[in-house]
């Protein structure tokens, strides 16, 4: 008791302004981060006008439902939904297993040539090849308008293998070998002894993976056709399309009328409604694979 | 017990990535077989169709739905969001659109042109790229199919642009768009009707005594009802391009009768294409009394001081709110009916400042440089001949621009088409009616953005194609006491264009031969794109300069940097091209 108190003694003036400081600092930073989702949420469900003025800042006012009910109306809403669900789970279990097996086997020595392969990877991370041959090989590869132009081209992450890579060599290595001398191959090694301890960066990995797969949209615009593959984000870019779409109409003037004047009021609440359906998903990730981000990029990264 | 369920779930996972990325392989051998579906061979996307994926239309009564792919450049919706256009479409043709998603900057356009396949049916913007598309052999010669597209050759208004496409490309490879008269743009100078009336509808002779008049609005009305300052005007900057500031030249350029835009930067000439092209940075340059015309609504205190940042978005959310005294733009007479009709009625209508020349009927002949056309590896070329031809019907014109009859628009006694209540009561006021098959009745123009002919372009029948783009019969139908009182004072006409119209004055036929008028070369188009971003930067400093001492330095900096990049070169490109379209155009003029 005698310690706690000296230790709250001692600490002085300029200790205490740090602390102020310092939270202050962070309390705005985290505002900074949490205010473009309120932001957001709270020009979804207020009067479209008045959002579309710019009065919607910090409360909500005209609270109304009606801008989730008309975006739930969308053609092909459900559908996209399931799309994008269904590549953001295949994606990221896939890319997970491609990452894992990888970057374990980038940690064997008597991989052979280890280090061209290595290095062969990490050199797509600072080359990329552009938009046209990029297309002209997903072409070639027939995957055009397929389900597997969202899963296969995200099978290896450089950057993912690498913190894989970097993590396994930070488990000791005597565990690996104490299981060698019981007979375990490669795969039991990995299974049974590397998985279990690569828990953090495995997660982190999802994580990465999860947002990927939930925001991409320009592989949809680029690779497929019709709303068979249309994701969700598709949909939202295509509704941030429209305002510039109904400004170019505008502006070359070939149809003005009054109703594309209130479209684009009505458009501004889409967008933001729209926006917080998209996002609202991947938010609800977040908090349970948090636990291990923040230690799984640490370890994974140090050494990288 | 945890390490067992974890074992489990990265089992269970694994499998089901593995059986997905399997069945995902699959698909492409089955796409790519599924190139031949047209022919009767229900592909993958059929099949997909047939699971409920979307709403695919039922085979029509002879055989199969065909499913063409489509690219609409400009255009943003696919074809699936107006269920019952993609239904009448399978009863008409027995086809199915499938669009690609539009990418907002045309990215798509090139790879496509890359990798040498275009979609089934597809719309170009501009003419290199379609100039390289019949280079590499991806477009079918329509002329070669003539029989199958008797609206296109059978039509006396096409035959322009006809022999335009094919003396450019050698061939009529794709069909121009956008053909024939357009009824303005859109420009009708609107100003608060109360509050100029209050004023004693003081006479306005030129742009000058135009902000005069609007000084003393606002000394009437400095803020709005909830308490907002009230401008003369406002500006935006998200369409500026070409080189200028654009509300400085759709302010005042446009209102003075000159054109620009489509034609070069850095020159600009009468809208009907009289006189001489000058030179845009000129200390007699009608772009500088623009500035200076702006400049002065500033020092007034008229100009919206968020302009420089403001989108147009926010220029129209403001404008609805009441907080600009006047605006270039039609669009403001559509004013808020219970404002209009109230006890104290107030609202916007035209008011012309006496010197204005507005520009209407622009003439295109040989259409704008987007164009439709057919792959040379189309999966039904029957299919899509006949939507193409089709979609430049008479039939398919009125579909396309008006919906179904019965809907929003009917015949009136007099067998006049108009706009029916159904309309009034849903797409006027910003709720787009919805066909009992799905999807809006309007907007389909988001799937296609432009077709054969301007909307605001009369058809056969006499009437504008787009029955809504002809606004004053909206503002007849929708009458109110501001506009009662307007007609009353406006010699009993319900627009100023009718008055002018009427009178034979204050409107400027726009020149044909702009759309003739050839893009520049690359290394132009370079230096005019360094030149105009300087342009615009110092265009809205001046517009906000301190004093008249600024405004003039900020003009002669301008002037000198634009003439260091290579602006002669420039102007003197701009000049060889008109004069080239000059004689060019004679060719299809008539």
């Amino acid at each position: 008791m005698d310690n706690v108190a000296a230790r709250k003694k001692k600490r002085g003036m300029a200790d205490r302004l740090f602390d102020i400081l310092n939270a202050t600092l962070l309390g705005l930073f985290a505002l900074a981060c949490i205010y473009p989702f309120y932001y957001i949420l709270i020009n979804s469900l207020s009067d479209n006008k008045l959002v579309e003025l710019g009065k919607i800042v910090f409360l909500p006012r005209g609270i109304h439902l009606n801008n989730f009910s008309d975006v739930l109306k969308i053609q092909g809403l459900p559908h996209a939904v399931f799309i994008s669900l269904a590549r953001t789970v295949v994606g990221t279990c896939i890319a997970l297993l491609s990452c894992t097996v990888l970057g374990y086997a980038m940690t064997r020595q008597e991989l052979w040539h280890r280090k061209f392969w290595y290095r062969f990877l990490i050199v797509t991370m600072y080359f990329g090849a552009g938009l046209i041959p990029g297309y002209l090989n997903i072409k070639r590869l027939g995957l055009m308008n397929t389900f597997g132009v969202y899963v296969i081209p995200c099978l290896i992450g450089p950057y993912n293998m690498i913190l894989v890579k970097t993590y396994i060599e930070s488990i000791p290595q005597s565990l690996e070998e104490s299981a060698l001398m019981d007979g375990a191959g490669y795969l039991k090694r990995l299974t049974r002894i590397v998985v279990p301890l690569a828990k953090p960066i495995l997660a982190t990995i999802i994580l990465f993976s999860i947002v990927g797969q939930w925001n991409a949209y320009m592989d949809t615009v680029l690779y497929t056709s019709g709303t068979r593959l249309q994701t969700l984000q598709s949909i939202l870019y295509q509704y941030l399309n429209s305002a510039r779409q109904l400004a170019d109409m505008m502006k070359k003037g070939g149809r003005v009328s009054g109703e594309m004047v209130m479209q684009m009021t009505n458009l501004q609440s889409a967008r933001h409604t729209m926006t917080m359906v998209t996002i609202f998903p991947i938010l609800l990730v977040y908090p349970f694979i948090q636990r291990y981000y923040v230690k799984g990029v640490m370890i994974g990264a140090v050494k990288g | 017990m945890r390490k067992k369920r974890f074992k489990k779930v990265l089992a269970t996972l694994t499998g089901m990535a593995m059986a997905l990325s399997l069945s995902a392989c699959q698909g492409d051998v089955k796409e790519d077989a599924g190139t031949g579906q047209a022919n009767g061979e229900v592909g993958e996307d059929q099949a997909a169709k047939e699971d409920g994926a979307h709403d695919a239309p039922e085979p029509g009564g002879e055989g199969e739905i065909v499913t063409l792919t489509c690219y609409f450049q400009n255009g943003n919706n696919g074809v699936e969001r107006y269920p019952w256009f993609e239904k009448y479409l399978g009863e008409k043709f027995g086809l199915y659109l499938e669009s690609r998603v539009q990418s907002a900057d045309s990215s798509l356009l090139a790879p496509m042109l890359a990798s040498g396949e275009l979609t089934d049916i597809i719309q170009i913007g501009n003419k290199t790229d379609v100039a390289n598309a019949v280079a590499g052999d991806m477009l079918l010669d329509l002329e070669e199919y003539r029989e199958q597209l008797p609206h296109i050759f059978g039509n006396e208004k096409y035959q322009s642009a006809i022999q335009y496409a094919k003396d450019t490309f050698g061939g009529l490879y794709m069909m121009p768009l956008l053909i024939g008269e357009s009824g303005g743009i859109g420009i009708d100078p609107q100003m608060r009707w109360d509050l100029y009336k209050e004023l004693g509808m003081p006479e306005i002779p030129d742009m000058d005594s135009l902000l005069d008049v609007l000084k003393q609005m606002q000394e009437l009305e400095p803020e709005t009802a909830e308490g907002l300052p009230v401008y003369g005007l406002g500006a935006f900057n998200d369409w500026d391009g070409n080189g200028v500031m654009y509300c400085a030249f759709a302010n005042y350029m446009v209102y003075r009768g000159f054109a620009m835009e489509g034609f070069s930067w850095l020159a600009y000439l009468k809208n009907d294409g009289s006189g001489d092209v000058k030179y845009l940075l000129d200390d007699d340059s009608v772009y500088k009394e623009a500035l200076q015309w702006f400049f002065r609504a500033n020092q007034l205190g008229l100009l919206d001081p968020e302009s420089a940042t403001m989108n147009y978005e926010g220029y129209t959310a403001k404008a609805g709110n009441a907080q600009y005294l006047s605006t270039v733009w039609d669009w403001f007479s559509y004013g808020d009916p219970d404002a209009e009709n109230g006890e104290e009625w107030w609202g916007h209508a035209s008011v012309w400042p006496e010197d204005v020349e507005v520009p209407v009927s622009s003439e295109t002949p040989v259409g704008a440089s987007n164009c439709i056309g057919i792959s040379s590896k189309c999966a039904d070329v029957d299919k899509a001949l006949a939507f193409l031809d089709w979609y430049y019907s008479e039939e398919g014109l009125d579909l396309l621009f008006n919906g179904p009859e019965g809907m929003l628009w009917e015949y009136d006694d007099s067998g006049k088409r108009i706009l029916s209540d159904l309309y009034y009561e849903n797409d006027y006021l910003g709720n787009p009616y919805q066909h009992p098959d799905g999807g809006n009745v309007n907007n389909l123009r988001e799937f296609y953005f432009d077709i054969a002919v301007w909307p605001t372009a009369t058809a056969e029948h006499g009437q504008r194609y787009e029955l809504e783009t002809d606004s004053y019969a909206c503002v007849k139908h929708t009458k109110s006491k501001l506009k009662e009182d307007f007609t009353e004072n406006n010699g009993g006409y319900a627009s100023r264009y009718e008055r002018a119209e009427a009178e034979g004055k204050n409107l400027i036929v726009t020149s044909p031969v702009l759309s003739f008028v050839a893009p520049a070369p690359d290394d132009i188009e370079e230096i005019r794109g360094q030149i105009g971003e300087i342009v615009v930067q110092n265009s809205w400093k001046m517009v906000y300069a301190r004093d008249q001492e600024e405004f003039d330095a900020l003009w002669a900096q301008t002037q000198a940097d634009a003439e260091a990049l290579g602006a002669e070169q420039v102007f003197a490109d701009a000049v060889a091209r008109w004069e080239e379209a000059v004689k060019v155009s004679e060719k299809y003029l008539k």
